[in-house]
């Protein structure tokens, strides 16, 4: 290798590709049943983090960047002066592999800019999965992006050799979509979407053993380059949890990267949003909330100041106090102040007695916020009034990270 | 108060906790090494196996494998009460009527639960954190100093996902490290780590490449330090190469 290349080439593909934000190396089930290299069964790890606080997994990078498209907010976009660079296949297996075995990562990210075209483009990514599995029997997390417009033949190939694929959608609604990455449009997403979503349920039916994208697909959303309010940020997410059976949607906040008209200027990307965002998702796969109960069209948009399962907690007394000694476990998931495990926790024990404040505040719940929610065996929910409402403004913590 | 005196191993205390269960008494401290004389209430306990695995069965049938693993863990946490823990936790577990390993209203239940998770914690950072350098004999060596003894939980997973190479985990605070050799894990004792390897020439591109993409993949209008320390503290800084 030319060393001093190859880093050059790196820095330039690394920095290209980090604005795609999926960093899961979780969800696979990929054993090393061939005692060679790799394994990617259940947790994922997070291998280091940057500066800005997000996880490194995987060796996330652009084949190229070079690219024949013109998206508004892309910083490898055909308009912009850069220095356009790419990996051949041999290189991008050979650095991944000498990762992997130092435990840098779990495995590889791959995307590209579009170079001549989708298919002579995912024909390459393709290609380099299946070197490393076929060749180098690499059993490490492979994680291709789906270029949008590729032929179903490719996308049928990158599910046998990856664990997951990813479509981009971006802008959430296509009116926006038009308007600020013409050359782009979401029915040619929605398309692959749904081809892939068909063959693994074809392929779970007629050959379950077999692994094909064992670790689904994902999808990911630009948060303030465009107007879309959270309400259709979420309920675009949900729809794509239940019908479309993708198994994550990313959020990332936009990072200002170019003067084009089109993009609303910001001095800096919207985190707050991004991180009520990310809570709000959590409350809708874990917590059992709908979309349309977190937010609604008079206030379609996150409370900044407030977690959302806090917010609808104050927007519905009528539903609480909840007692922890009777209620189900997805009622107990909503009272303000404890999270999954403590529900687990309470309803596990309580077969074993009653449970009391002291054991709540004992198992980790935040009982200054949550004791105006619940009722236990020695403790009623006091009355809520205008104070309270303030006092629990104070109470939020999560904030400090992001302030 | 007697002593009991056992061999350090976890095989050794569960023989003296037994030991304890049977005689029914209550008042009863652990230690291994009989430091000072002036205790003469102490007593050597000899390690049984056979009841040893006894002990481990019923402990499985009575309530689960998570149980027996949990106090192996308390065990490799080097709190100085661990073996009252652990003999507080079997005994509440062998002795109550029902299962209660899962009865979080039981304070012992809640300490386990919280040890393990710093346990599981640390070895999870250690499947995160180790770093593999590949040195003259082509085997990957790296060194770790981690909060609690882990070494002994991490074997499995470094085996499973590295088959096919040979390495190396060292702990410098313990001054021991696992060895896999292709076909299983073996605990060596060493006195000195850098005498052992002489790192090649090449295996410092491979470091400068991945600080070169660690640097790059970096989003700048996104800095947050209090949020990177509390994924990355400091402590494990050392061994991390891109924050070399």
């Amino acid at each position: 290798m030319n060393w001093e290349r190859v880093r050059e080439k790196l820095s330039i593909l690394a920095d290209a590709a980090k604005y795609d934000v999926s960093c899961a190396s979780s969800g696979s089930s990929r054993k090393n049943k061939t005692k060679t290299i790799g394994n990617s069964e259940g947790m994922g790890i997070c291998h280091t983090y940057t500066e800005d606080g997000r996880c490194v997994s995987l060796l996330k990078i652009l084949l190229s960047n070079h690219c024949i498209f013109d998206c508004a907010y892309c910083v490898s976009r055909k308009s912009i002066d850069k220095k356009r660079v790419a990996f051949s296949v041999e290189e991008v297996v050979e650095i991944t592999i000498n990762f992997y075995r130092r435990n840098y990562i779990e495995g590889l990210f791959l995307s590209s800019g579009i170079f001549k075209s989708p298919d002579y483009t995912m024909e390459r990514l393709v290609k380099i999965a299946k070197t490393l599995r076929e060749i180098h029997l690499f059993n490490g997390y492979i994680h291709l992006k789906g270029i949008p417009g590729s032929s179903k033949d490719l996308c049928n190939e990158a599910a046998k050799y990856a664990d997951r694929v990813s479509f981009n959608l971006e802008i959430p609604t296509t009116e926006f979509l038009k308007r600020i990455a013409p050359e782009k449009n979401h029915s040619v997403v929605y398309d692959s979407m749904d081809f892939l979503q068909k063959e693994m349920n074809i392929k779970k039916e007629e050959s379950p053993d077999e692994l094909y994208l064992p670790a689904g697909q994902s999808t990911q959303l630009i948060v303030g380059a465009s107007p879309e309010s959270d309400l259709q940020i979420i309920s675009l997410a949900e729809e794509l949890y239940k019908n479309k059976n993708l198994k994550r949607v990313y959020y990332s906040g936009y990072v200002p990267v170019s003067n084009d008209s089109r993009l609303p200027v910001i001095s800096k990307p919207p985190l707050i949003r991004e991180n009520r965002l990310y809570q709000a998702d959590w409350l809708i796969r874990f917590y059992g909330f709908n979309a349309n109960e977190i937010l609604d069209e008079r206030s379609p948009f996150l409370d900044e100041k407030l977690d959302p399962k806090m917010a609808y907690a104050m927007r519905h007394p009528e539903m609480f106090p909840i007692d922890v000694n009777d209620a189900g476990y997805f009622k107990i998931l909503r009272i303000p102040g404890l999270g999954i495990k403590t529900a687990k926790m309470i309803v596990q024990s309580r077969k074993f007695g009653k449970i009391r404040a002291e054991h709540l505040r004992k198992m980790g719940v935040a009982w200054n916020r949550a004791k105006y929610f619940l009722v236990c065996a020695d403790h009623f929910a006091p009355q809520f009034n205008a104070n309270t409402k303030d006092f629990l403004l104070t109470q939020t913590s999560q904030l400090q990270l992001f302030s | 108060m007697i002593n009991f005196i056992y061999d350090g191993t976890f095989e050794g205390l569960v023989s003296a906790i037994a030991e304890r269960f049977m005689r029914k008494v209550k008042c009863v401290s652990y230690g291994v090494v009989d430091a000072s004389f002036l205790f003469s209430n102490s007593e050597q306990i000899a390690t049984d196996l056979g009841l040893v695995e006894r002990i481990c069965r019923g402990v499985i049938k009575k309530s689960s494998k998570s149980v027996l693993l949990a106090a192996y863990k308390i065990f490799l946490s080097e709190l100085p009460a661990k073996e009252k823990i652990i003999d507080l936790y079997l005994e509440e577990i062998l002795y109550s009527p029902i299962n209660i390993e899962k009865d979080f209203t039981k304070p012992i239940i809640l300490q386990v639960r919280s040890i393990c998770k710093k346990m599981d914690r640390e070895v999870h950072r250690m499947h995160a954190f180790v770093r593999f350098k590949k040195d003259e004999n082509d085997i990957y060596t790296a060194e770790v100093e981690p909060d609690f003894n882990i070494l002994p939980l991490i074997g499995e997973h470094f085996e499973k996902r590295y088959a096919d190479q040979l390495w190396f985990i060292f702990d410098r605070k313990r001054n021991y490290g696992i060895f896999y050799d292709l076909r299983e894990i073996r605990f060596i004792e060493l006195f000195n780590l850098s005498s052992q390897s002489n790192i090649p020439v090449e295996e410092n591109d491979f470091s400068l490449l991945w600080k070169s993409y660690y640097k790059s993949a970096n989003i700048p209008e996104r800095n947050n330090l209090k949020l990177h320390l509390r994924h990355v503290p400091r402590r494990y800084w050392k061994y991390l190469i891109e924050k070399d």
